[in-house]
C-alpha cells in the first residue's frame, strides 16, 4: 500500500513540476481558458465527497487529497467485510456440511458433491449480480468521466503547446474507453454468468470438458483485456514519441519568429506567450491530478467492495479445504475466480483511464 | 459486432452444456457415444455457422465524433487563450510604455490594444494620457519612439 502511495505522489510531484516557474498571477487567470467546472460537475456524488472538495484550482493539494480519499475510504472498509463475512460463513459451512454427508456413504458422496456444488453456486450468485451490477456501473462512471475530461485536458494540453500529440492522447483514450464499455457491458459480463454456469455444470457432472471450457472463458477474458490495454499503452508511447518530437520543434519555431517580427514589442510578446503556455501547462498538470485523484474515487470504493468480497471468498475455499472440502475445491476456487474477473474488469478501466490521464498531463520542455 | 460475439460464445456455452447434460443423463455407453457424436456435430455448427455472417464492414469505425469532442473544446481552449494571451500583451506593453514616458520624466497612464493577425498577437493601437502638460515637441519625441517600439503607427498623446 505504501509502495502504491508513494508512486501515486511522486507521479503527481513530477505532473505539478512539469512547467516553468513564473509570477503567481497568470496560472489563476489562465484557469480559465478551460472549462474546469464541467469536470469537476462530471465527477458523480459519491466521489466527490471522498474528494472533500477539491477542485480544479492552484492550490490543489494532491498528497492531501489522497490522504483524505484514502482514510475515507478505509473508514467504510468495516461495512464490507461485515456484509462480505456472512457469505464467507455461509460458504464455508455449507462446504463442511456437504463434505461431513458425503463421509457418511459412498452413495451419499456423489450426492452431497452435487448438493454442495449447488449450494455454493446459489450462495455466490446473490454476491455475484450485486458486484457484477456495482462493476458494471462503476465502469460506466469511468467512462462518462473520462469522456469530459479528455477533450479538457487534452485542451489545456494543446494550450500548453502540445498541438499534435493532445489530439491523438484524447481520442486514443476515448475510443479505447468505448471499446472497453463495449466489451464489458456486451461481451464480459454475460462471459462470467456462462463461467460460473460452466463451472456448476461441470461440478454437478463431473464433465471435466465444461471446466476446462470455463477455464479458457477466463483465460479468453483475461487476454483481452490485456490486449486491449497492451495496445493502448503501445499506441500512446509510439504517438506520444512522434508527435511530442513535433510539438517541441513547432513551440520553439513559434517563439523565435515572434521574437524577430518587432525588435522590442515582439520580444514582450514573445514573453507574454510563453507564460501564457507556461500557465496552460500548470492548468494542464492541475487538471490532470484532478483527474487522476477523481479516477481514484470513483473506483476505491468499488475495487475494495470488490477486493474484500474476493479475499474473503478466498479465505473460505481455504478453510474449507483444511476442514476436508476438497472435493469441492474446483467450483470454490472457480467462483474466487469469477470475482477475481469482475475485479480485473473495473481495474482495467480505470487503469486506461488513469494512464491516458497521466501521459495527457505530463510535461514536454520546449 | 459486440452482440454478435457475445452470442456466439454463449451459443457454444449452451451446446457444451446441453450436450454435458445429455451424456450425464444418457445411460447406456453405446447411447453416450451416440450423444457424444451428435453434441460434437452441434457443437461444430455452432462455432462456423456464426462465422459466415460475419460482415467486415462492422471492423470499420469512425472517429469522428471524438476528433469533434476534442476539435469543440480544443478551439474553445485556443480562444481563451488567445484572449488571455492579449490581455497580457496589452498589461507588458503598457508598463513598457510607462517606463519610457517615465525615463523623459512624463507620469502618464497608457493604455494599449493588441489584436490577433495573421502573424500572431500585434499591438494595433496606443493611447498616453500624460499627467501633466507636456509640449509639443516632447509629445512628438514620446510618440516617434513609442511607435519604433510598437511598430505601429497608430499613437496617440493626448494633450492635457
Amino acid at each position: 500500500m505504501k509502495k502504491w502511495y508513494r508512486l501515486l505522489s511522486a507521479l503527481a510531484l513530477l505532473l505539478l513540476l512539469s512547467p516553468p516557474a513564473f509570477a503567481a498571477e497568470i496560472p489563476d487567470r489562465s484557469f480559465e481558458s478551460v472549462d474546469g467546472k464541467s469536470v469537476e460537475n462530471a465527477v458523480p456524488e459519491e466521489a466527490r465527497e471522498l474528494l472533500d472538495g477539491a477542485g480544479i484550482r492552484q492550490d490543489l493539494d494532491f498528497a492531501d487529497c489522497l490522504k483524505t480519499l484514502l482514510s475515507r475510504a478505509c473508514g467504510r472498509m468495516g461495512n464490507y467485510v461485515k456484509q462480505s463475512l456472512s457469505g464467507g460463513v455461509k460458504l464455508f459451512a455449507a462446504a463442511v456440511l456437504c463434505t461431513l454427508t458425503a463421509g457418511l456413504s459412498e452413495r451419499m458422496k456423489k450426492m452431497a458433491g452435487i448438493a454442495g456444488t449447488l449450494a455454493l453456486t446459489l450462495i455466490a450468485v446473490g454476491d455475484m449480480n450485486t458486484l457484477l451490477g456495482l462493476g458494471r456501473t462503476t465502469v460506466t462512471e469511468i467512462a462518462a468521466f473520462g469522456k469530459v475530461l479528455m477533450p479538457v485536458l487534452a485542451a489545456a494540453a494543446a494550450a500548453s503547446g502540445r498541438i499534435a500529440s493532445s489530439g491523438a492522447v484524447c481520442i486514443a483514450v476515448m475510443f479505447a474507453i468505448d471499446v472497453i464499455v463495449c466489451l464489458i457491458a456486451d461481451v464480459m459480463a454475460p462471459l462470467v454468468w456462462a463461467y460460473i454456469a460452466l463451472l456448476t455444470a461441470g461440478g454437478v457432472t463431473e464433465n471435466e470438458g465444461l471446466f476446462q471450457l470455463a477455464k479458457s472463458l477466463k483465460n479468453g477474458v483475461i487476454c483481452a483485456l490485456k490486449l486491449v490495454l497492451g495496445l493502448f499503452v503501445a499506441y500512446l508511447i509510439v504517438g506520444g514519441v512522434i508527435s511530442g518530437t513535433a510539438d517541441a520543434m513547432a513551440v520553439k519555431t513559434v517563439k523565435l519568429a515572434m521574437s524577430s517580427a518587432i525588435p522590442v514589442a515582439g520580444s514582450v510578446i514573445a514573453d507574454a506567450a510563453e507564460a501564457v503556455v507556461a500557465g496552460a501547462g500548470i492548468v494542464r498538470s492541475v487538471t490532470g491530478v484532478f483527474g487522476i485523484l477523481a479516477v481514484l474515487a470513483i473506483a476505491v470504493l468499488p475495487f475494495l467492495r470488490l477486493a474484500v468480497q474476493y479475499l474473503t471468498f478466498r479465505i473460505s475455499a481455504l478453510l474449507a479445504a483444511v476442514a476436508g472440502a476438497g472435493a469441492l475445491d474446483k467450483i470454490l476456487n472457480g467462483l474466487g475466480d469469477a470475482f477475481s474477473l469482475i475485479l480485473a474488469l473495473t481495474g482495467s478501466c480505470a487503469a486506461l483511464l488513469l494512464i491516458g490521464v497521466f501521459v495527457s498531463a505530463s510535461g514536454v520542455t520546449a | 459486432m459486440t452482440a454478435l460475439l457475445r452470442e456466439w460464445i454463449l451459443g457454444i456455452v449452451a451446446v457444451s452444456l446441453l450436450s454435458a447434460c445429455a451424456q450425464t443423463l444418457a445411460g447406456a455407453a453405446s447411447a453416450k457415444r451416440v450423444i457424444g457424436l451428435i453434441s460434437a456435430f452441434a457443437l461444430f455448427l455452432t462455432v462456423a455457422l456464426p462465422l459466415q455472417r460475419v460482415d467486415m464492414a462492422v471492423f470499420r469505425t469512425s472517429f469522428a465524433q471524438y476528433e469533434r469532442a476534442y476539435a469543440h473544446s480544443a478551439q474553445d481552449a485556443a480562444t481563451a487563450s488567445e484572449q488571455l494571451l492579449c490581455e497580457l500583451a496589452e498589461e507588458s506593453l503598457a508598463e513598457y510604455v510607462t517606463g519610457l514616458a517615465s525615463a523623459r520624466n512624463i507620469p502618464c497612464s497608457v493604455h494599449v490594444e493588441v489584436a490577433q493577425t495573421g502573424d500572431g498577437p500585434l499591438p494595433s493601437a496606443c493611447t498616453l494620457t500624460p499627467e501633466r502638460e507636456i509640449s509639443s515637441a516632447e509629445a512628438e519625441e514620446l510618440r516617434a519612439e513609442i511607435i519604433a517600439v510598437l511598430g505601429t503607427g497608430n499613437v496617440s498623446v493626448r494633450g492635457r
